[in-house]
């Protein structure tokens, strides 16, 4: 009797440090928490008393967020009722608790698997430009950014791009005695950005895995290097990608960008002058991003 | 003797928990908080998986425009609709229809202006019907500066079909990614990028383009069945919004 109770008590601490050790947050299953709190809905009990909302109450103003079963559904329903009663009346016992506003998905998502907020990322990545019928346009693209919040940062950003004739460029020279190398093409390009990351959410793989991601957009300007006559030319520049976690250090990232500059191209063999246009590069990059220093303990 | 074990084994039980479970100070930003009054904030991956999107068993319909990103002569716009079976949450398919606009790139306009190239007179494709099936690996929800939620399907696309050109119809396929976004539990806004392969006429025929504007000669003008043929590569983007049924 005293062994099992010895090993009951000993499985008992050391198991639960031991899972709760392996658990990470992220992967915990939730004690139905949410589910007592749907089945025992509380009541909505009309009142006129009305008191000086706290700080938190009035915060929880948010949109309504859809919900999954039918159950959610009329638990949603009574949400305003249920919110109007929590911002009238302030928690003092443990059973006002009752009066809190509802669960919502919000909280779940806002959770951050991968925090960046002071911390640099290192972004590599493979490319190509994708809106280039003249020539294939193959390189890389090296980012380097400084994240100040969750939402936003700064960001350096370099690509680099090989340039060699797609078949439309032989045949228009074969052909047509042309020259497709005047047509202007990106051999580089560095610039900077502002980095805005409003939109964060978890994504599950074949309904099995979680993958927590981030999407963001880019703004800003820098100069590209071409075969025009300028040669290097100023350039805007904006873009949008998603990060998605693999762990607390390092994510894949795909990456849209799009860059607009003018620029001369230059004389043919005619002696022809080469003429100022505007031109718009798409560049796709997919590679992966590191993030240093350590994330803190959350 | 045994309760005195006992007493001891639950006191360490209780000084062991105590000690480990030791709250350290967290420095946590102030826009990941919540901002909702709940129980304590736990993470719940099941409510990833919870759909709020049930488009299984579902029908969209849908409006797009697209942009045939690497073509080099002909306009590069299109629109179209298409309409979609989901069989269930990972596998869909439906078919599609792009019109293309008549006209010219700018870079052959650019040509036509410059040397008096008209590629008008080459063979432009004029629609595009297609198979299209949906693997739709991804299921999601983010949250928008984090006052709500919106749902994504992230896919990979495989089609075919055909390309009509203005003289002769081609078998086509395409292989792309795609993403939705749901703003609704019904209205989305869907992206793909897309790559074709299929055969298509060459149009930089040698001798028939020429449309004497630039003080050239100008070409007879060419029938359409007299270009070459080759296999043909592009990429577009398409952008639209769909009903889920």
């Amino acid at each position: 009797m005293k062994r099992v109770l010895i090993s009951f008590l000993a499985t008992l601490v050391i198991g639960t440090q031991l899972w709760a050790q392996a658990q990470s947050l992220d992967d915990q299953e939730v004690v139905d928490i949410e589910g007592l709190y749907k089945t025992q809905a509380p009541k909505v009990v009309e009142t006129t008393t009305t008191t000086t909302m706290t700080t938190t109450e009035s915060s929880m103003n948010l949109p309504e967020v859809p919900v999954d079963t039918d159950m959610e559904a009329q638990v949603a329903e009574s949400a305003t009722a249920t919110e109007k009663v929590a911002k009238e009346e302030k928690v003092e016992r443990l059973t006002d608790l009752n009066k809190l506003a509802p669960f919502r998905e919000v909280s779940i998502i806002q959770k951050k698997y991968l925090p960046k907020t002071e911390r640099f990322q290192l972004y590599v990545a493979p490319g190509m430009t994708t809106n280039s019928p003249w020539f294939l346009n193959l390189g890389a693209k090296v980012n380097a950014t400084y994240h100040f919040t969750e939402s936003f940062g700064f960001e350096i950003s370099g690509l680099f791009l090989s340039n060699s004739e797609r078949q439309v460029a032989k045949e228009i020279r074969d052909n047509n005695d042309l020259e497709p190398e005047k047509f202007v093409n990106t051999k580089s390009y560095i610039g900077a950005d502002l980095f805005w990351a409003p939109i964060y959410g978890k994504i599950s793989f074949l309904n099995d895995r979680i993958v927590p991601f981030d999407m963001y957009f880019t703004f800003g300007g820098g100069t590209s290097s071409t075969n025009s006559e300028e040669g290097n030319v100023p350039t805007l520049h904006a873009g949008m990608g998603q990060i998605f976690a693999m762990s607390k250090r390092m994510a894949f990232r795909w990456d849209y960008s799009w860059t607009h500059f003018s620029a001369t191209s230059t004389p043919g063999k005619s002696g022809a002058k080469g003429t100022k246009s505007d031109y718009d590069d798409l560049i796709l990059t997919a590679g992966l991003s590191f993030f240093f220093p350590e994330a803190k303990s959350r | 003797m045994t309760k005195k074990v006992l007493k001891f084994l639950l006191t360490a039980a209780i000084v062991a928990s105590g000690t480990a479970a030791h709250a350290a100070d967290l420095d946590v930003p102030k826009d990941e908080l919540t901002q909702e009054t709940v129980y304590p904030v736990f993470d719940n991956p099941v409510s990833v998986k919870n759909r709020n999107v049930q488009d299984s068993g579902a029908v969209d319909i849908g409006v797009f425009g697209g942009l045939a990103l690497t073509e080099p002569i002909s306009s590069a716009t299109k629109f179209g609709a298409d309409i979609n079976y989901h069989f269930n949450h990972i596998h869909s398919i439906g078919v599609f229809f792009a019109k293309n606009t008549s006209g010219l790139s700018r870079d052959a306009q650019g040509l036509k202006d410059q040397f008096g190239l008209d590629f008008n007179r080459a063979p432009k494709l004029d629609y595009t019907f297609m198979a299209d099936y949906n693997y739709k690996a991804f299921y999601g929800k983010l949250s928008l500066t984090s006052n709500g939620v919106i749902n994504t399907t992230i896919y990979g696309s495989f089609a075919g079909g055909m390309v009509k050109y203005v003289h002769k119809s081609y078998p086509a396929l395409a292989v792309g990614i795609g993403e939705r976004f749901y703003f609704t539990k019904s209205l989305s806004l869907k992206l793909d990028l897309r790559f074709y392969a299929h055969t298509a006429p060459i149009p930089f025929k040698a001798g028939v383009l020429r449309d004497g504007s630039q003080g050239t000669p100008v070409d007879p003008i060419p029938d359409y069945g007299s270009f070459e043929e080759r296999l043909t590569y592009t990429t577009n983007l398409e952008v639209g919004l769909n009903y889920l049924f």
